[in-house]
């Protein structure tokens, strides 16, 4: 099992790199992350400057930040599942002895390795950060950490559910389309909350707020809530996807 | 080692493949024949647990492809129609992928792969990308990934598509060297393809088995039999044939001269020394006898009653 998950691994992670797709969406990820980044150190050095920390702000501060991500998720997902029915080379996998759990499992953590990948750049604005503090300061390295800890979870879970998408359609231009629109939904779910009257509706829906949820982890916050949250969305998307991969390889 | 038991696919109320009963003995290199459409793929695809029987069962190895899906995926090596591959790998990437996808160990693969590339020619190509390989070459990198761990049944769909000649036969030669030790079922739409390497075949028309059987058989069930022009009076012609062993009926085509005569009930190669022993002591002159069928179209014709099959044929 673990070498048929490590040959399906190798090949998914071979096709990110190799293709010019990664490299653009890694350019264009770390322009405008640089570019946000720049905004919110000048931000902070203005004398009306609002309370908190850079990197607060990086980590889901702003709608940059989600719209963004949203936009990344779609892009590497939409090919991993529709691509292979494109190219027809969903035969000689799904009669290869792998079960499609197997499949399923290794795409996501392909997704999620070069997504992790994606996001390995931007230490070096905290080093930047680190270097640029005077002496008498310290950087406070727990929201740091809770900020890139929500950020992968969140990313985690969306892929999951780009990956779903990518199961349901083949082409992936509709994949990315519809995974764009579900996290779209899914991060605005949270925005309902205010204009829901009935108390139990709100606490779901304040449950399910991911606006509050990442604005929580980048001021340090851990809520296993939160955790519980974007864990079950990953198992509820991947049982899906691979339900979806084995019902749809027959049409 | 394949037993197909009243097996029927139907996709959204059309009906692939229509109650085909079928074996495939351990050894044996059989030929699946049909013209496009005619449920070959869909035969093939239900065989090797890409798609669920709708009903009846088919069975490798005596495993069923409904309850034991994974046990028959991991006895065969398979070629799907059109050869898919990834682009984006080298050839020999592709076949350490595929050698991965099999559960084959590091050294192991380093074996398998080193053997297969051998086997198919792959020399030249191994560090090549798939995208850029011509159809040739990714026809016999799918072949290589067919024959990754020695898979004792091979399900090969139009394996010969897109060679040239000389690549025709190596592949054709491949194939017959496998008999024996593996068991081979091979689509294809090729009547020669089928009396080349395989021992029996199986005739499907929409969705229908309509023959099989050996190769000679089914050109003598085919009802086609032989063809000869013989020089001299038709009725002697007619008689003297009509006494030669093994010749049923004998049809007069034309009688000009030579006189054109069907002979059915024989194939050519079985009758040409006695129908030509027999004209040379009538005093007559044999100056051509050919098969009655030379290609599934003809073969085809005669066993479905002509016509219907030609419309899907396209």
């Amino acid at each position: 099992m673990i070498g048929r998950l490590t040959a399906l691994l190798r090949r998914e992670l071979w096709s990110y790199f190799f293709t010019p797709l990664a490299w653009v969406v890694l350019t264009l990820f770390l322009l405008v992350q640089g570019y946000g980044f720049y905004l919110y150190v000048e931000l902070i050095n203005r004398p009306d400057a609002p309370h908190g920390q850079v990197m607060q702000y990086f980590f889901g501060g702003t709608f940059l930040y989600w719209l963004f991500l949203i936009f990344i998720v779609s892009a590497i997902t939409m090919r991993l599942i529709a691509e292979e029915r494109r190219l027809g080379t969903v035969e000689p996998l799904m009669t290869a002895p792998v079960s499609a759990g197997e499949v399923v499992v290794a795409k996501y953590l392909a997704a999620v390795l070069f997504y992790g990948f994606l996001w390995l750049p931007t230490l070096a604005y905290v080093a930047v950060l680190a270097g640029l503090l005077p002496e008498s300061t310290v950087l406070d390295w727990g929201p740091i950490a809770a900020g890139y800890l929500g950020t992968l979870a969140v990313g985690a879970a969306f892929i999951s559910v780009g990956l779903l998408a990518s199961a349901l359609c083949r082409s992936q231009i509709v994949a990315a389309m519809l995974c764009f629109v579900a996290l779209s939904l899914l991060v605005l779910l949270g925005a309902l909350e205010p204009f829901v009257s009935r108390p139990g509706l709100r606490a779901v829906l304040a449950h399910v707020n991911l606006f509050q949820h990442m604005e929580d982890f980048a001021r340090g916050i851990v809520d296993s809530r939160a955790v519980v949250l974007l864990l079950s969305v990953v198992v509820f998307c991947l049982v899906a996807a691979a339900r979806a991969l084995e019902a749809r390889k027959w049409r | 080692m394949i037993q197909l038991d009243r097996l029927s696919r139907s996709f959204a109320g059309t009906v692939a493949l229509d109650d085909v009963t079928f074996e495939v003995g351990r050894g044996e290199i059989v030929g699946l024949l049909g013209p496009n459409g005619a449920g070959k793929t869909t035969c093939l695809r239900v065989l090797t647990c890409f798609m669920p029987p709708t009903s009846g069962d088919a069975r490798v190895d005596g495993l069923s492809v409904r309850s034991e899906s994974r046990e028959v995926r991991r006895r065969l090596g398979y070629l799907p129609e059109g050869v898919p591959l990834y682009p984006e790998l080298r050839a020999e990437e592709q076949l350490r992928h595929a050698a991965g996808l099999r559960g084959l160990a590091r050294a192991e693969t380093r074996r398998e792969l080193s053997r297969v590339v051998e086997l198919c020619g792959l020399g030249e190509v191994r560090r090549q990308l798939i995208g850029t390989l011509s159809r040739g070459f990714r026809q016999r990198v799918g072949l290589a990934a067919a024959l990754l761990s020695d898979p004792p049944l091979l399900v090969l769909d139009e394996p010969t598509v897109g060679l040239d000649p000389n690549q025709l036969r190596e592949v054709r030669e491949l194939i017959r060297s496998l008999a024996g030790d593996h068991t081979v079922l091979l689509s294809t739409h090729q009547l020669r393809e089928v009396e080349a390497v395989c021992s029996r075949a199986a005739i499907i028309d929409r969705g229908r088995l309509v023959a099989s059987g050996e190769v000679a058989q089914l050109l003598r069930d085919g009802g086609l039999g032989a063809v000869a022009a013989i020089r001299g009076d038709p009725a002697k012609v007619r008689s003297t044939l009509e006494a030669v062993e093994g010749v049923g009926e004998v049809e007069l085509l034309d009688e000009g001269q030579p006189v054109r005569v069907r002979l059915r009930g024989v194939t050519c190669d079985e009758a040409r020394e006695r129908v030509s022993a027999a004209v040379a002591g009538a005093g007559l002159a044999l100056s051509e006898l050919r098969p009655g069928s030379t290609s599934l179209e003809e073969v085809f014709h005669s066993l479905t009653a002509g016509g219907a099959s030609e419309e899907e044929a396209g």
